[in-house]
């Protein structure tokens, strides 16, 4: 056991947090022309075609934009389905509560809207033209759907303000078409049809490979970059068709220097190392400073991500490793990792080298109950060290299967205690960080996670592997041979861009892979 | 059963106040519609409770002629007449032996096992959990305002190892873990009172409702029309919660004595483990009053973790690490604090059954309540504690039921499916495994 005092214990040197100043000339310093391959993509490759539902922050960004006004009605609805860890998820869907939820919010949200903005959403309400109704439905309702509306779903938009304006009054049709459109499936999913007459044309011929709308295209662009519905510029390149693979660049880079999009890259972050909304609980007996701290730890690697966006194009280098000629940590010495992976009491070599393997490798590890295999928990044991406690599952050949590698990675942080604290005794023992890593040369002893950071910022396995979780990142789905092609892509990129979250967001946006679907 | 109609809904406020036309309209949607072969049975209502942290099983086994109530033993809370009243033992069933197989085949065991409980199918399932099967599928849920309760304490994720609700299509559903929305979702919505202008109110109130969902249905039914058939089963899920979305236009009339609103000032924090047993109490007591009141025959009530609770001052704060984890048969020191855990939880499904009890509801209820492991120190899927409770006769109770032969359990699938044909389906199999062995059949010795 850890002793509980000394509170001055330091934590490594770390993050400066620098002041956020996102500067544009560092993102339009590496905006230039990309080197991928153009070659086209096989069909089994492309993403199929789906109706992903808008993530909770997807949802709250497009129904402020709708109002008008900063709102969150995701606080008041449901919690959804994560994809390995990711929010956006392409199969979710909506379910008896959230629809009911959303009934309740949408209401009370168009409500206020109607009540307190009236004029800035119809500003002929006043005059009461007769005009006036069918251009706040086409108006918002475009805004909505992120497209211009069908003669369709004008008519019955339409016929849902007369309900509203005989029930009340013109603001009441107002108030009830924003209810509506709140809740319609075509604010809340993103469609990846393609345009009617080609998915016609598609169904005729029989072939299965649609381009999306130039509007889907757009919502789909927005959403992947900024978290936020397309601005009046993207709906504008769409409507003159200008979303070609040039006109995608051009326009993820315009959006990468609007100062919103640092919440994405720290979303991606925070998603991908399974820091978002995680519930990290710590004995207060021994770590009786802990409430608040986790907190601050988040801010930290919130502030380290910016910096990484901002001066480092996103490497994804210098998000495990840090900058070694600065000597700042990355992400694997931050206190947010080591506190997460960790257990209440004590430190966690397995969870932290689980997600050595699991999250920053890809690679597949079963769970120990799947192979039928009998768990034993270490014992508590004050005399011993944690790597001590742990033996059994390298001298249990069953374990050892999977945990000299999984431990062996793990060991490497041991001198990070279960706060993120630098420890360097245990049990009275000095604290031994030594490990190794299996990667594709072979087995990598190491002195320390440090040195387990180098390695790893550097590994072919693990860029592949970002790769893949950025992908499943903005599309919302984990499609093996999607992922594949994408990296097949990544490796015609230079070095700099294939290691850089940056780049590799816009390479998606730019390919095949997101302009184009698989029907099934 | 026609002593439960005392408690049950009626449909006269719809009747008076949106007059006899309109009723007619809408009666028949909210009859419900069972399916074909749905049997009539004296089963009304299912709940479900998971436990965590699996069992003791040597405090947990009852005693020759089902003694219960033995020192330390964990069931003992379901013959403790002081505590709940009265003794449950006559009404209990336990079974020892059942396998989550289809998880442990399928890569859902240990922490993940909760998603085989009630679909006997590992992650990659695409089956309805028992209750939303009986409610949807079944339509036993169609004609109450709500199909089904799915509730949960301490932890709102919708993710594996959190959930035990599943709709058809496979996807999780998400738990209410605020008793106060409970309270909103079961009893408040539902409120018009008798003052004409709430009524006229409530009357425009639902001609826009109806406008509104008018439209929506519109817009997804033309996606649809589009989607590709792997779309298919998601839409078709959104197009039943619009359903449930519509009940809430029908103006049903609880005339039964709806519970206070609960006070969250007695719980200020839904996600903080001091307030669990607080919360756990108020939502079965929820639960127990929802189907006293007919406004669902279908709950499930997904419990938390009780990671340092503190709920006996005898046992570690840190249950999962300090009691579960620590957990060995071959160790008998380490059974009593997980025994001790163990009857937390059968506590709470003994003031479930006290409330059914109290509301008169208990012979028309089965209830299930099962765990995600057996021996939690190994993770181990295999002979999970289950127990049965209630059941109008359909199940033999009062009795130890072990199903395993030469000490190898059976699929849980087999319950599922005895229960499933308990409440009218005549059904073979239930869930998805590759091995039909995991899915087809009755579990033996339950009549």
């Amino acid at each position: 056991m850890m002793p509980a005092e000394e509170p001055s214990r330091p934590w490594p040197k770390r993050w400066l947090g620098l002041a956020l100043t996102l500067c544009p000339c560092v993102f339009m310093s590496c905006s230039g022309e990309s080197t991928a391959a153009s070659a086209a993509i096989e069909l089994p490759q492309l993403l199929r075609s789906s109706l992903r539902r808008l993530t909770a922050a997807e949802y709250d960004h497009a129904a402020s934009d709708l109002l008008g006004a900063d709102v969150q009605p995701s606080r008041e609805l449901p919690p959804s389905t994560a994809l390995l860890g990711f929010d956006a998820n392409a199969d979710a869907a909506v379910d008896a509560l959230y629809a009911s939820k959303l009934a309740d919010v949408a209401r009370a949200l168009a409500h206020d809207a109607a009540t307190m903005r009236l004029h800035e959403l119809s500003p002929c309400a006043a005059q009461a033209e007769p005009t006036c109704a069918p251009e706040f439905v086409e108006t918002f309702g475009a805004r909505a759907f992120r497209r211009p509306i069908s003669s369709a779903e004008r008519e019955r938009l339409l016929g849902v303000f007369e309900v509203g304006q005989s029930t009340g009054d013109f603001s009441s049709g107002v108030e009830l078409v924003l209810t509506t459109l709140l809740q319609s499936p075509s604010f809340s999913y993103l469609t990846e049809f393609g345009d009617e007459a080609d998915s016609e044309a598609v169904a005729r011929s029989g072939i299965s490979g649609i381009e999306l709308s130039p509007y889907e295209v757009a919502a789909q662009l927005a959403f992947a970059l900024t978290g936020h519905p397309p601005d009046a510029e993207l709906l504008g390149a769409a409507e003159r068709r200008e979303l070609d693979a040039a006109g995608r660049r051009q326009h993820a880079w315009r959006l990468l220097r609007q100062s919103n999009t640092r919440f994405q890259f720290r979303r991606f972050v925070a998603e991908w190392f399974g820091l978002a909304g995680a519930a990290v609980p710590k004995d207060p007996a021994l770590f009786p400073q802990w409430p608040g701290l986790w907190e601050q730890m988040l801010d930290e690697t919130n502030r380290f991500v910016d910096e990484v966006m901002i001066r480092d194009n996103g490497s994804v280098r210098t998000l495990l490793a840090g900058d070694t000629a600065t000597g700042q940590a990355g992400l694997l010495q931050g206190a947010s990792f080591a506190s997460r992976y960790a257990h209440a009491t004590d430190t966690a070599p397995v969870l932290r080298g689980v997600f050595v393997l699991r999250r920053l490798l890809c690679r597949a590890l079963p769970n120990p109950a799947e192979l039928g295999l009998e768990i034993t928990f270490p014992e508590q044991d004050a005399m011993l060290t944690t790597r001590e406690r742990y033996a059994a599952h390298s001298s249990d050949p069953q374990c050892a299967a999977c945990h000299v590698a999984i431990d062996g990675i793990g060991f490497t942080f041991e001198n990070y205690d279960a706060i993120g604290r630098i420890r360097d005794m245990e049990a009275g023992q000095p604290i031994d960080t030594t490990g190794s890593v299996e990667l594709a040369q072979g087995r990598v002893e190491v002195g320390d996670s440090v040195e387990l950071a180098g390695l790893l910022a550097r590994d072919p396995e693990v860029e592949h592997c970002m790769q893949r979780q950025l992908l499943r990142f903005a599309m919302g789905r984990a499609e093996p041979q999607a992922e594949l092609g994408f990296n097949q892509r990544a490796a015609t990129l230079a070095e700099a861009e294939r290691t850089s979250v940056i780049s590799m967001l816009v390479n998606l946006v730019e390919s095949e892979l997101f302009a184009r679907r698989r029907l099934e | 059963m026609s002593r439960h109609r005392r408690a049950a809904l009626t449909r006269r406020g719809l009747l008076s106040v949106f007059g006899a036309a309109l009723g007619s309209r809408l009666l028949p949607r909210l009859q419900g519609s069972a399916a074909a072969d749905t049997a009539p049975s004296a089963l009304e209502r299912f709940v479900a409770v998971y436990m965590p942290h699996g069992s003791a099983q040597e405090l947990w086994r009852p005693r020759a002629d089902f003694v219960i109530n033995y020192p330390d033993a964990s069931l003992a809370p379901f013959d403790d007449a002081v505590t709940h009243g009265r003794s449950f033992r006559d009404q209990l069933l336990v079974i020892e032996g059942l396998d989550l197989t289809a998880g442990i085949r399928g890569g859902s065991a240990g922490h993940d096992g909760s998603r085989v409980l009630l679909t006997g199918s590992a992650g990659n399932g695409k089956g309805a959990s028992l209750d939303q099967y009986l409610a949807l599928e079944r339509g036993l849920g169609t004609a109450t305002p709500l199909a089904s309760l799915v509730l949960g304490v301490g932890n709102a994720k919708a993710d594996l190892g959190y959930c035990i609700s599943y709709a058809k299509g496979g996807r999780a559903l998400p738990k209410i873990i605020d008793p106060a929305q409970t309270f909103h979702e079961a009893f408040a919505r539902w409120q018009v009172g008798e003052d004409p202008r709430a009524r006229a109110r409530a009357e425009v109130e639902r001609l826009r409702g109806q406008s509104v969902l008018d439209a929506i249905r519109g817009d997804l039914s033309a996606l649809t029309q589009r989607a590709g058939a792997a779309e298919r089963s998601k839409l078709e899920q959104h197009a039943a919660a619009l359903r449930e979305v519509e009940k809430r236009l029908g103006a049903f009339e609880l005339s039964c004595s709806v519970p206070p609103s609960p006070a969250a000032a007695d719980f200020p924090y839904v996600d903080r483990a001091v307030y669990f047993d607080t919360i756990t109490n108020l939502q079965i007591d929820l639960a127990a009053q929802a189907l006293a009141c007919g406004v669902a025959r279908f709950a499930s009530l997904f419990l938390a973790d009780l990671s340092r609770t503190g709920l006996d001052p005898s046992l570690p704060d840190d249950m999962h690490a300090d009691v579960a984890h620590r957990y060995a048969e071959s160790k008998p020191a380490t059974w009593l604090p997980l025994a001790r855990q163990n009857r937390y939880c059968h506590d709470k499904v003994a003031r479930l059954l006290s409330k059914l009890h109290e509301f008169e509801l208990l012979d028309g209820t089965l209830v299930m309540a099962s765990s995600d492991m057996g021996d939690p120190a190994r993770h181990s899927s295999r002979s999970v504690p289950t127990l049965i409770a209630g059941g109008g006769g359909t199940f033999r109770m009062g009795r130890y039921l072990d199903v395993r032969s030469d000490g190898t359990g059976i699929p849980n699938n087999r319950l599922l499916v005895s229960i499933a044909r308990a409440f009218g389906a005549d059904i073979d199999s239930y869930g998805d495994s590759p091995d039909p062995a995991v899915v087809q059949g009755q579990l033996p010795g339950l009549a």
